[in-house]
C-alpha cells in the first residue's frame, strides 16, 4: 500500500468532497398537510406566539454560553455554583479549541464539571446528539449521577452489545468497551461527543487502549486528566497526537525540538504555548473558592498492654526483617507495622497467618503464635475512644478513614455498640452498592459515621461532610491527600476540619511530625503538596523510602534519627532552585 | 439577506419585555390562569404533564411559577425565577405551546369603501384627477405561508428564520408575509365570497417554497462557509505533516484518510430546514379597470393589494 509520505501538501484536500453545503430537511411536509385536512387549525395568535417562540430560542453563536442561562435555576435548587474559571475554560473550548481539548485542571477543580458544561452547551445547540464517556468503571455511576443530577443529562451504562447502536447518550467503562463484541460495534458509530476520564491512562500509543480511543471517530473530543504528564514527554506527545495529529509535529521533529532528555523540555515557552492551543490547566489559587482547612493531630497514649504489643510486635518485625532481608517474609512484616499503627485488629490476623506460615523457622512461628496470643487479649483500642469524644461532640457527620478492613471492622463494631449508626466503605462494594451507601449516608441524619478503606473512598465526592478523622496514616501522601480530597474540593461550602490521630512512641508519630512539620501537607490546598510530593519522589517514593527506614532501623532512636534526616533532606530539597520541570510547561 | 423580525419589531422594545409578553401571551394561549404584578412579575399556574415511572403512573401535576425577566428584579421578588433568552423556563414554555399554532387559517378581512380605496391607489397611478372609476372588484387569493427556521451546521451551528410565501392562485411568492400581518386583525373563518378557486395543489405549492427557500440560501452570505473552510484546511495541514513526516510508524493510507474523513465531517457545511409553522391565508385583491378620457387608449387592469398596500400590474 501507498504511504502517506509520498501525498503532497493540500493534495488531501482533493479528496473529499467540495466544501457546498449540504440541505437536509429535518421534518416533512405531510404531517401538516394531514392535519390541514382533518381541520385542526389554530388561532392566528397561537400561530404568531409559535413564531416568537422559535425566535426567542434561536441559537446566535457561541459568544454566550447557553448552558448558564439554561442551568441557572437548577443549579439555585441544587446548590451547584459554577466558578469562573469552569465557565472560562468551557467557553475556550467551545470557541477556540473547537471542541478538542485537554481539560488538565488540578485535582479538584472540577473536571468533571467543565466537561459536562461543554457537553451540555453543544447538546443545548443541537450540536451534539450522541455521545460516549469513557471512565475507569468505578466512576460510571458517579458520571452518571453528576450529569442527571446537575445538568439534568439522563444517560445509560452501556454494558451490552446493542446498547452502542440503540442508545444515544451512553457512558461505559473503557475495559468494558474495548472487549471485542462491543470495540466492533462502537467503531461502526459515529459519535458528536467523546470524553475520556482519566486520560493518563492512554499514554503509550502502543496499548490497545490508545489504539482503541485513536480508532473511534468522533466529532468533538475532550481528554480529562491532572496528570497529563508523569514520567515522560513522550506521553504528553501521545495525548496530544490522540486528540490532534499534527499539533506537535511528528515524534521525531517533537523529540528534536522540544526535549533535553525523556524528563526536561526545551524551549519551554514555545512548548507551552503549542499546548496552550489544545490543553486547558486551571490551577490552585488564593481566590479558587476553596474552604479553610482546620487540622488537629491528636496525640494517643497507648494503654500498658498496647505498648507492650507494639514494642514486641516492633522487636519481632526488626528481628526477622534482618534476618529475611528483602525475602518474601519482608512484605508481609512491613504491612504488621503498618497494621499495628493502624489497629491491633488488623495486625491479628496477619500474625495468625505468620504462625501458620510453614514457610518460616519454628521459632519465627512461635514469636508470631506469642504475639497473636497477646494480641487476643487487647479488647480495646486506645485510638477509639478519641474517635467517640469527637463523634460525641460534633453535630456533624463524620468520615473516618482508615487503611485496614479488620480496623474498619472494628470501629464500626464499637460505635454500633455505643449507639452510633455508621456505613462502611470499601472496595468489596460493587459500584452501585458505592453510590446507595453514599445516598444512604447523605440523606438519613440516623447515620452518623461513614467508615472507609482508601480503595472505597477512591474518586467519590464526599462535599456535603466537613468533618474527617484519620483513624491511622497512609504512608503514601498523595493517599492522605486522596483522603481529604474527598471532602475539601470545590462545592465545599464550609470550613473543613480534619483530625489526625497518632499514637506516641510509635512510627505514626514520626509519620505525622515529617508530613506536618515538613511537607506541610495539611496546610496546603489539594494539589499543591502534589509539586512538592512529585520533587521528593524523583527518585525514589517517600513511601519507600519511609520503609528502607523500618528495615535499616535497629532501635527507635535509630528509628527517631532516620526520620530527623529524612526531614532535612526534605527541607534542602524544597529550598533547591528547580531546573526546568513540568510546571512551567503545563 | 434582510431577514425580518417579529419580535423585534420595534427596535426600543427591550429583549426582556419581548420575552415578558411572550410569556403572558404563551400564559392566555395556554388557558393557565395567571397574575402580573407591577408589571415586573408573573405568577402563574401550569398543569404539567407528568410522565409514568416505575412506582408512580402517569398524572397531572399543578406548577406554581414566579418568574421575572430581569435580572435586577430577583432581589425585589426572592424566590421568582429569571427568565431569560436560553433559560430552561423559556424553553419550556416553547417546547410547551410547540404542538399549538402550528396550521391556521385566517383570512384578511377587506371592506370595499370606494372613496378609501380611490385615496389609497391614487398616489401610485401617478395619474391626475381620475375619479371614473369602473366599478371594482374584490376577490380573496389563498396563499400557503410556511415558516421555516434553518440552521447552518459546521462545526458551529446558528439558525435563522425564513418565511416564505405563495399565491396559490398565481403562484407568486414573497417574503415576510408574517412580519406585515403580525399587527393586522386576522378573521379564522374563510371568506364567504368572492374566494378564487386554488390553482396550485399545496404540495406543489410547498414544493415551490422549498425551491426557492434553497435557491435564497444558495445566495446567502457565505461567509459561514469561508470560516470553516479555513479551519478545516487548518486541521488537514497538521494532519498531512504527522502523518507525512512519520514513516517509521507505518501509517498507512486507510489510516489517514479515515482521519481526513472524520475531520471533514466535522467541518462540512450543513444546512438543516426546519417547517415551524404553516398557514393558509385568505388575502384580498381588488381590481379596477380605469375610465380613460374619450380619445385615449384602455387603460390597463390595475390590481390593488390591500395587504401591501401596492398595486400589481
Amino acid at each position: 500500500m501507498e504511504t502517506i509520505e509520498k501525498l503532497q501538501l493540500g493534495q488531501s484536500i482533493h479528496a473529499l468532497p467540495d466544501f457546498n453545503p449540504n440541505f437536509q430537511i429535518d421534518n416533512d411536509f405531510s404531517p401538516f398537510l394531514l392535519e390541514m385536512r382533518r381541520k385542526h387549525w389554530d388561532s392566528w395568535e397561537a400561530f404568531l406566539l409559535c413564531y416568537r417562540g422559535a425566535e426567542l430560542t434561536l441559537n446566535r453563536g457561541f459568544e454566550e454560553l447557553l448552558v448558564l442561562s439554561h442551568m441557572r435555576e437548577h443549579w439555585r435548587q441544587q446548590g451547584v455554583i459554577p466558578y469562573q474559571h469552569q465557565i472560562e475554560t468551557a467557553r475556550r473550548v467551545i470557541a477556540r479549541m473547537r471542541g478538542r481539548a485537554i481539560l488538565a485542571d488540578e485535582v479538584g477543580l472540577g473536571k468533571t464539571i467543565e466537561a459536562a458544561m461543554i457537553l451540555k452547551e453543544y447538546m443545548l445547540r443541537g450540536l451534539v446528539k450522541k455521545f460516549l464517556i469513557l471512565t475507569p468503571a468505578a466512576l460510571c455511576r458517579q458520571w452518571e449521577a453528576e450529569l442527571r443530577e446537575k445538568f439534568e443529562i439522563p444517560t445509560l451504562i452501556a454494558k451490552q452489545e446493542y446498547h452502542w447502536s440503540h442508545y444515544d447518550q451512553l457512558i461505559a467503562s473503557i475495559d468494558t468497551a474495548k472487549k471485542e463484541a462491543h470495540r466492533r460495534e462502537i467503531l461502526k458509530l459515529y459519535f458528536d461527543l467523546v470524553i475520556i476520564d482519566e486520560a493518563h491512562k492512554l499514554k503509550s500509543a502502543t496499548t490497545q487502549n490508545w489504539q482503541f480511543v485513536n480508532s473511534i471517530q468522533k466529532k468533538y473530543f475532550l481528554l480529562l486528566t491532572a496528570t497529563p504528564l508523569q514520567n515522560d514527554l513522550k506521553e504528553l506527545f501521545n495525548l496530544i497526537t490522540l486528540l490532534r495529529p499534527g499539533q506537535l509535529g511528528s515524534y521525531r521533529s517533537f523529540k528534536k525540538k522540544y526535549t533535553k532528555d525523556k524528563r526536561t523540555p526545551q524551549h519551554p515557552q514555545e512548548l507551552k504555548s503549542l499546548l496552550g492551543e489544545v490543553m486547558i490547566r486551571n490551577k490552585h489559587g488564593a481566590n479558587m473558592g476553596f474552604t479553610k482547612r482546620h487540622v488537629q493531630n491528636i496525640p494517643i497514649m497507648l494503654s500498658e498492654l498496647e505498648q507492650k504489643l507494639y514494642d514486641q510486635v516492633t522487636a519481632f518485625i526488626r528481628k526477622n526483617i534482618a534476618k529475611t532481608a528483602r525475602g518474601s517474609l519482608s512484605l508481609p512484616l512491613l504491612t504488621l507495622q503498618r497494621e499495628i499503627c493502624s489497629s491491633t485488629f488488623a495486625a491479628a490476623l496477619t500474625l495468625f497467618k505468620l504462625a501458620q506460615n510453614m514457610e518460616i523457622s519454628e521459632d519465627c512461628q512461635e514469636e508470631a503464635s506469642a504475639l497473636f496470643q497477646m494480641v487476643q487479649q487487647v479488647k480495646d483500642n486506645s485510638k477509639m475512644k478519641i474517635v467517640m469524644e469527637l463523634i460525641n461532640k460534633t453535630s456533624e457527620k463524620v468520615i473516618i478513614f482508615t487503611e485496614f478492613l479488620a480496623t474498619q471492622s472494628y470501629i464500626r463494631t464499637r460505635l454500633e455498640q455505643a449507639g452510633i449508626l455508621t456505613l462502611p466503605f470499601d472496595g468489596s462494594l460493587s459500584a452501585s452498592k458505592k453510590e446507595f451507601t453514599k445516598w444512604q449516608f447523605k440523606e438519613f441524619p440516623k447515620y452518623r459515621a461513614l467508615v472507609c478503606t482508601e480503595s472505597g473512598g477512591e474518586g467519590i465526592n464526599l462535599q456535603f461532610c466537613n468533618t474527617l478523622i484519620n483513624y491511622d496514616l497512609p504512608w503514601n501522601p498523595m493517599r492522605l491527600e486522596q483522603r481529604i480530597g474527598r471532602i475539601h474540593r470545590l462545592g465545599q461550602t464550609r470550613d473543613v476540619y480534619i483530625y489526625n490521630l497518632s499514637t506516641k512512641g510509635t512510627v505514626e508519630e514520626h509519620l505525622l511530625n515529617l508530613l506536618d512539620q515538613k511537607v506541610r501537607m495539611f496546610e496546603m490546598v489539594i494539589g499543591e503538596s502534589q509539586k512538592v510530593i512529585s520533587r521528593l519522589s524523583r527518585n525514589k517514593s517517600l513511601e519507600a523510602r519511609i520503609m528502607e527506614l523500618i528495615i535499616n532501623a535497629n532501635s527507635n532512636e535509630e528509628l527517631a534519627q532516620g526520620f530527623t534526616r529524612l526531614g532535612t533532606e526534605i527541607d534542602r530539597l524544597l529550598n533547591e532552585p528547580a531546573e526546568t520541570e513540568w510546571p512551567e510547561i503545563l | 439577506m434582510a431577514e425580518f423580525s417579529l419580535n423585534m419589531r420595534s427596535q426600543n422594545i427591550s429583549e426582556n419585555q419581548l420575552i415578558f409578553d411572550f410569556l403572558v401571551d404563551a400564559l392566555k394561549v395556554a388557558c393557565s390562569p395567571y397574575n402580573i404584578i407591577n408589571n415586573e412579575l408573573i405568577m402563574a399556574q401550569c398543569q404539567v404533564d407528568v410522565p409514568a415511572t416505575f412506582f408512580r403512573p402517569a398524572r397531572m401535576e399543578t406548577l406554581n411559577l414566579q418568574m421575572v425577566c430581569s435580572p435586577e428584579l430577583l432581589e425585589k421578588y426572592p424566590g421568582s425565577e429569571l427568565v431569560t433568552r436560553g433559560s430552561f423556563r423559556l424553553q419550556w414554555l416553547v417546547d410547551g405551546i410547540s404542538k399549538r399554532g402550528l396550521i391556521t387559517r385566517a383570512t384578511f378581512p377587506y371592506d370595499l369603501d370606494h372613496r378609501k380605496l380611490e385615496r389609497e391607489i391614487l398616489p401610485f397611478l401617478n395619474l391626475q384627477n381620475r375619479f371614473f372609476f369602473k366599478q371594482p372588484t374584490l376577490f380573496y387569493h389563498p396563499h400557503l405561508l410556511v415558516n421555516f427556521k434553518i440552521s447552518f451546521e459546521t462545526d458551529e451551528r446558528f439558525d435563522e428564520l425564513f418565511s416564505l410565501s405563495i399565491d396559490l392562485v398565481q403562484g407568486e411568492i414573497s417574503t415576510n408575509l408574517t412580519t406585515v400581518l403580525a399587527a393586522k386583525k386576522l378573521s379564522s373563518q374563510p371568506p364567504k365570497k368572492n374566494l378564487a378557486p386554488r390553482q396550485i395543489s399545496y404540495r406543489e405549492a410547498y414544493q415551490a417554497l422549498l425551491n426557492h427557500l434553497k435557491w435564497q440560501l444558495q445566495n446567502y452570505d457565505s461567509k459561514w462557509i469561508k470560516a470553516a473552510q479555513t479551519r478545516w484546511e487548518e486541521e488537514v495541514s497538521y494532519l498531512e505533516s504527522y502523518y507525512r513526516d512519520n514513516p517509521e510508524q507505518e501509517h498507512d493510507q486507510h489510516s489517514f484518510y479515515r482521519r481526513l474523513a472524520e475531520v471533514y465531517r466535522k467541518y462540512r457545511p450543513i444546512i438543516h430546514i426546519q417547517i415551524v409553522n404553516i398557514a393558509i391565508l385568505y388575502l384580498p385583491l381588488v381590481r379596477y379597470t380605469l375610465e380613460p378620457y374619450p380619445g385615449e387608449p384602455e387603460l390597463p387592469v390595475v390590481i390593488y393589494d390591500p395587504v401591501r398596500r401596492k398595486l400589481k400590474h
